[in-house]
């Protein structure tokens, strides 16, 4: 089908100021994109995709370039453009004024698929940065658009959430288009019929998907991101241990833990920003898990039960539960760990021990798949403190 | 191409009457729309008791004294409130820059209506109140007097407008204009009026827009104030020079706005 194209870039040039200089951050990135096309944008963390997405929403203006838009557009839904000190449902109601839609019934559809409960009428500031994102992605559902631009948005859910954003993006792709910027590359191939990759600058744009994987694995294999992190292990408590550091990049943990109870492995961070679906995507494991007492969310890729529970105000962490470790016997997962929004990550496993054990971290990067020399692997042996 | 003007003017107006209603909600959320109306008044009560207290005689024989001061103080709380709020009126509001059509100049419009609202209710407010407490009604030229308010908010807006643009290149700027609006505020004659001062200041004020909005505030609104020294030209050109510069300078700095 060659229909009209609905967006076309042509050399599109952005940069920012920085302290040494300006920093390029788009080289000249051409794009064409037609009718029923659902295109995902990868690239590694600061590649410029949220900058591009925004250029190509009008969010952000470039320096040089030609863009032309045909048909209604939604803005580059992520979480931003949010007043924190209105409610949700004021929110909500700016926007379907703006998009001249029917208010009663974005309101309505917005607070059902985002499922906010009785923060829906609580003022903005009170959101985790998961909650603005579901609140985002479901306004824009509610806005008939004849092409949705999603900036990142389908992950700051949990794993339910996400399945109900795909199913409603497969509802709409009919009569709708996609641009969907992800770090992840398993969510753009899930989602889209073409496929980009983000890297130094420039735009690749690739029908294929095996082409792509094999361009976005290249880019993953040559990046180098500095290890800045301080990994240490804390025990406290009669049956914690904690490791806690700070990284940009995606990390393997691998888990090992014998003794008869339970382990149970979480993370998040301490910045606010919930556990990313993207934080376990990578995850293996060769274990049986344990379902526990709280709501599910089944990741479809790994098998791992992650439930995802709210720490406090700050941090949304998601755990995985490990089966129940019958006595002597080793039971091991891995998982990996990609934080795209924050520095600072913390990882932990908790023992729940019928008796002596030990757990044992092992961190590394897998898509180089060794681990750095600064990196050692890191053990707790728990037998001291479990009773 | 007029179906397309009149799209882009309706889309413009829902987005407007949208950001007027979020302002709304985000100042007079609870119980601060009464600070909202309650501040101007007591400014204006302040300076009429601080004015009563000094000296008791009106600049001009047979106005009240609180009626000359509040003719002047509310026309240029108008303008001065009008120009601040707009000056920051981006700065306050770029998160919602993500939408496409919304532009700086729209969140300037909501503001300014928005300000401009409040004072006019203040304004009818305590006309009503004088025509309460017995005293009659009495203008030289109501309409005159809507359109000299009318023209300080519009000054307002222009000089908002056109300072919130440059205040994205040089953001010192933007706390600066609040202290010259000020300035402008004391001396273009709220506690006195171009008939009553003398010589060189007289000359000076002569060729201060301001000034010449407030005399055509006072003299629209006391039938027995003459209106030898009011140069409506001025006004009219400043007030043109004033917008237009504002709107270019808001087109021109769209995308700089819009560039981080």
């Amino acid at each position: 089908m060659t229909a009209v194209p609905f967006l076309v870039l042509e050399g599109i040039r952005k940069s920012y100021p920085t302290p040494h200089g300006r920093h390029l951050v788009l080289k000249g990135v051409d794009l064409v994109m037609r009718a029923g096309e659902r295109l995902g944008i990868c690239g590694l963390n600061g590649a410029g995709k949220s900058t591009l997405i925004g250029i190509i929403g009008g969010a952000i203006s470039a320096d040089h370039g030609r863009i032309v838009r045909r048909g209604r557009m939604s803005w580059p839904v992520g979480g931003g453009g949010f007043h924190s000190s209105l409610t949700g449902y004021q929110n909500v109601r700016f926007i379907a004024e703006i998009f001249g839609a029917d208010v009663k019934k974005v309101a309505a559809f917005a607070e059902e698929f985002s499922e906010l409960g009785k923060f829906f009428h609580l003022p903005m500031r009170t959101y985790s940065s998961g909650m603005k994102g579901r609140l985002a992605f479901a306004v824009s559902m509610a806005i008939d658009f004849d092409t949705y631009l999603v900036d990142e948005g389908l992950g700051a859910g949990d794993m339910r959430f996400y399945e109900r954003c795909r199913e409603a993006i497969e509802a709409k792709k009919e009569r709708s288009n996609f641009v969907v910027v992800s770090h992840s590359m398993p969510t753009i191939e899930e989602l889209c019929n073409r496929y980009a990759l983000l890297h130094n600058g420039k735009l690749q744009v690739f029908e294929e998907l095996t082409a792509a994987q094999e361009a976005f694995a290249a880019v993953f294999s040559t990046e180098k991101v500095p290890f800045r992190n301080l990994w240490k292990i804390e025990t406290s408590g009669a049956v914690q241990a904690r490791v806690t550091g700070d990284t940009e990049d995606t990390l393997d943990v691998a888990l090992t833990a014998t003794g008869p109870g339970r382990v149970i492995a979480y993370w998040g961070n301490s910045t606010g920003t919930s556990a990313r679906r993207d934080d376990i995507w990578r995850a293996e494991c060769d274990a049986d898990f344990l379902v526990g007492d709280r709501d599910m969310i089944v990741s479809r890729w790994t098998g791992l039960i992650a439930v995802e529970r709210d720490y406090g105000a700050t941090s949304l962490a998601s755990e995985v539960y490990p089966r129940s470790i019958e006595s002597g016997e080793p039971m091991s997962a891995e998982f990996a760990v990609a934080h795209a929004e924050t520095r600072y990550l913390h990882l932990g496993v908790r023992l729940e021990l019928g008796g002596p054990g030990t757990v044992t971290f092992r961190i590394g990067r897998p898509h180089l798949e060794r681990r750095p020399a600064a990196l050692p692997d890191m053990t707790a042996s728990l037998s001291e403190v479990a009773t | 191409m007029v179906g397309t003007t009149r799209r882009a003017l309706y889309i413009q107006f829902k987005v407007i009457s949208a950001l007027i209603k979020r302002e709304m909600n985000t100042r007079m959320g609870h119980l601060s729309w009464v600070w909202l109306l309650l501040e101007p008044i007591l400014h204006c009560a302040v300076l009429v008791v601080l004015f009563e207290v000094l000296r008791r005689r009106s600049p001009i024989p047979g106005i009240d004294p609180a009626e000359f001061m509040l003719t002047g103080i509310l026309p240029m709380l108008i303008y001065m409130r009008t120009a601040n709020q707009v000056l920051h009126a981006t700065d306050s509001n770029k998160a919602l820059l993500v939408y496409l059509q919304v532009t700086p100049l729209d969140f300037a419009i909501a503001r300014a209506l928005l300000e401009m609202g409040v004072l006019f209710f203040v304004c009818f407010g305590l006309l009503g109140v004088k025509w309460l407490l017995g005293s009659a009604l009495e203008f030289a030229d109501l309409l005159g007097v809507i359109l000299a308010c009318l023209t300080l908010g519009l000054m307002g807006l222009g000089v908002g407008l056109a300072a919130g643009a440059a205040s994205l290149y040089v953001p010192w700027l933007g706390r600066v204009i609040p202290y010259i609006n000020r300035f402008i505020y004391l001396t273009s004659g709220v506690f006195f009026t171009i008939q009553n001062v003398n010589g060189e200041y007289r000359r000076i004020l002569l060729w201060s827009p301001f000034a010449q909005a407030l005399e055509w505030v006072r003299t629209s609104y006391f039938p027995i104030m003459s209106r030898e020294f009011l140069n409506l030209n001025l006004v009219f050109l400043t007030l043109t020079a004033m917008l237009c510069t504002g709107l270019l300078a808001e087109r021109a700095t769209r995308a700089e706005a819009r560039s981080h």
